[in-house]
């Protein structure tokens, strides 16, 4: 089931948005395929027929009234996370070249 | 610590102390913040320490104890939470690098519940960074050291919860639970560790792991203290659309539980720790329980399952640490994507990106429905064996872990062999069913975990049952080294 190389982990980390450097390439390859081959265990199972599982207390639809609120959380504390800003606005480096 | 405050063991004796004035709030959070400062070098459990804080809201409420105010049920009560739960004001790392400097903008629910209880946060404590691993190795600041050895781990993901615990910090902990990260630590660290029903305490303001099996819960020194604070924590909110009401405490079954230990649970053990569990059923059928056997035919896969949809929900969630909003950035980034790709490979650690990178490959066209959906099936098959064997049994049993509390470096260079501490408390995330790990005495004076099961919401039939085996076993540990 997992034949990962070097190229396809680069492909993987970059859709995950996690730079990875030449010299760890290997050793995360080397993990990745170890974890592959530990759940690939999985595929023996017969699941024919079976629904997937991906919620466990059946709750379904869970709706409140459409009230406004306001919340307790101020734009300003929140703006005071933010690693960079600009005149109270988030900054962001270029997008386009 | 004072020898007032030190026999005060639990929190109903700590609150008996408080309730006739024998002890101040204030008294009882000095002694703790002592503790702490006392032994945090030698097991390094604490990363953010809260003692002016703490000591304001002691004071707080000694005044209105003295003006004859209404107290909540933990008031004065102090505790520490893992560095997941948000307390505005306060720093809250996820002990990641990413969120080094992060500091809550609110506070979340089931940490406001404690509060409005009256309960005092002494510190935020170690984890393994966002609670990926199993001996808080993984922890951006280091790890914590297992007081009952300091040359082995305490657990993970909540081992800093476990360890202050064990060695008199605060009077209970909070922690998150998604394959064992509560119930692990506390059988290492010698503490009641409970896990509860999937959507019973809300998640409203703690960092997601992995949303449909993350649960919150306490560590505490005894069953009744874990059920005290669970209480507190419990009920519906509308800030997590995932939350469940339990049913009314009805008043405790006196009867002894239909009880049967899990067959694959006791196979391949050390017969050391094999011995442990046999003595504590036999301690247990002394008491009057019948124990059997069981088998759930797919527990067995339960590890291989989590390991996918675990990742998978991680890579998920851990998209919004983004070098943008909040947290730290990258200086090295030249443009938006570089912003992402550069803070995200600098901050995150290395089990951190494994997981997001196995959860991404997981999920990725032509993957999926060989990995993520089938890990879902597989989850169903799970789920369907526990709720068959509910049918027939209150309460199943077995080791919380496969060994006592492992030493340092032992596992964490072999990403699958750290994996494997998690073998015997997965099982519960995956069926959504509430789980408790009490003490039990294990080989060389280590500790062990004996884990009793429920199915969903029963967690009054669980705590029964585990106050009842907590009774009959007369667990006596041996002394820690701090």
């Amino acid at each position: 089931m997992n034949s990962l190389n070097t190229q396809k982990v680069s492909a993987i980390a970059a859709l995950a948005h996690i730079e990875i450097s030449d010299e760890n390439i290997g050793v995360v390859t080397a993990s990745l395929e170890d974890i592959l081959k530990f759940v690939d265990q999985l595929q023996a199972v017969d699941t024919t027929d079976v629904i997937p599982t991906s919620q466990v207390t059946g709750l379904i639809d869970v709706l409140r009234e459409d009230v406004v609120k306001a919340s307790e959380i101020s734009p300003a504390s929140l703006i005071a996370l933010v690693p960079q800003t600009q005149d109270g606005q988030i900054k962001v480096k270029r997008v386009i070249k | 610590m004072s020898d007032a405050a030190k026999l005060l063991h639990t929190i109903s004796q700590a609150q008996s102390a408080l309730q006739t004035g024998e002890l101040t709030a204030r008294q009882l959070v000095e002694a703790h913040l002592s503790r702490l400062h006392a032994v945090d070098d030698a097991i390094k459990v604490v990363l953010t320490p809260l003692d002016e804080r703490a000591l304001a809201q002691a004071d707080a409420i000694d005044a209105d104890r003295s003006a004859g105010r209404e107290l909540g049920v933990l008031a004065g009560i102090p505790y520490t939470a893992k560095d997941m739960f948000l307390l505005a004001g306060t720093r809250t790392t996820a002990a990641s690098q990413i969120l080094k400097d992060f500091v809550a903008p609110y506070t979340g629910t089931a940490i406001a519940k404690l509060e409005a209880a009256g309960a005092i946060c002494i510190a935020k404590v170690n984890q393994d960074e966002f609670a990926h691993g199993g001996s808080t190795e993984y922890s951006s600041f280091g790890p914590s050291k297992n007081p009952y050895g300091t040359d082995r781990v305490p657990g993970g993901s909540s081992g800093g919860s476990a360890a202050a615990l064990a060695a008199g910090i605060g009077l209970f902990s909070v922690g998150t639970d998604t394959g064992g990260s509560i119930r692990q630590p506390a059988a290492f660290c010698g503490v009641v560790g409970l896990k509860p029903t999937y959507g019973v305490v809300s998640r409203y303001g703690v960092i997601s792991m992995a949303s449909s099996l993350d649960v919150i819960g306490p560590f505490a020194n005894t069953v009744e203290d874990a059920q005290t604070v669970l209480y507190v924590m419990a009920g519906q909110d509308s800030n997590d659309a995932t939350t469940i009401a339990l049913p009314e405490q009805s008043t405790a079954d006196s009867k002894p539980p239909r009880a049967a230990y899990i067959k694959e649970y006791m196979e391949g053990l050390h017969p050391d720790v094999a011995a442990a569990y046999t003595s504590a059923y036999e301690k247990l059928t002394q008491a009057g329980w019948d124990i059997k056997t069981v088998s759930l035919e797919h527990v067995g896969l339960a590890l291989p399952a989590y390991y996918v949809l675990t990742p998978a929900e991680i890579s998920s969630n851990l998209e919004r640490y983004d070098g943008v909003r909040y947290g730290s950035t990258s200086d090295a980034a030249t443009d938006l994507n570089t912003t992402y790709t550069k803070t995200r490979g600098e901050f995150f650690g290395p089990e951190v990106q494994r997981r997001i990178l196995t959860g991404t490959y997981v999920l990725s066209a032509g993957y999926y429905d060989a990995y993520y959906k089938k890990a879902m099936q597989v989850r169903t098959l799970i789920k369907q064996d526990f709720e068959a064997t509910f049918a027939d049994y209150d309460i199943l049993l077995g080791p919380t872990t496969p060994t006592a509390a492992f030493k340092f470096g032992e596992h964490s260079q072999a990403p699958v062999a750290m994996y494997l501490a998690d073998i015997m408390t997965v099982a519960a995330n995956l069926a959504g069913i509430p789980a408790i790990s009490i003490p039990l005495a294990g080989p060389s004076g280590l500790p062990l975990g004996l884990q009793l099961m429920a199915k969903q919401t029963n967690e009054a039939g669980l705590f029964g049952a585990a106050t009842a085996a907590e009774t009959a076993l007369q667990t006596e540990l041996g002394a820690i080294q701090v």
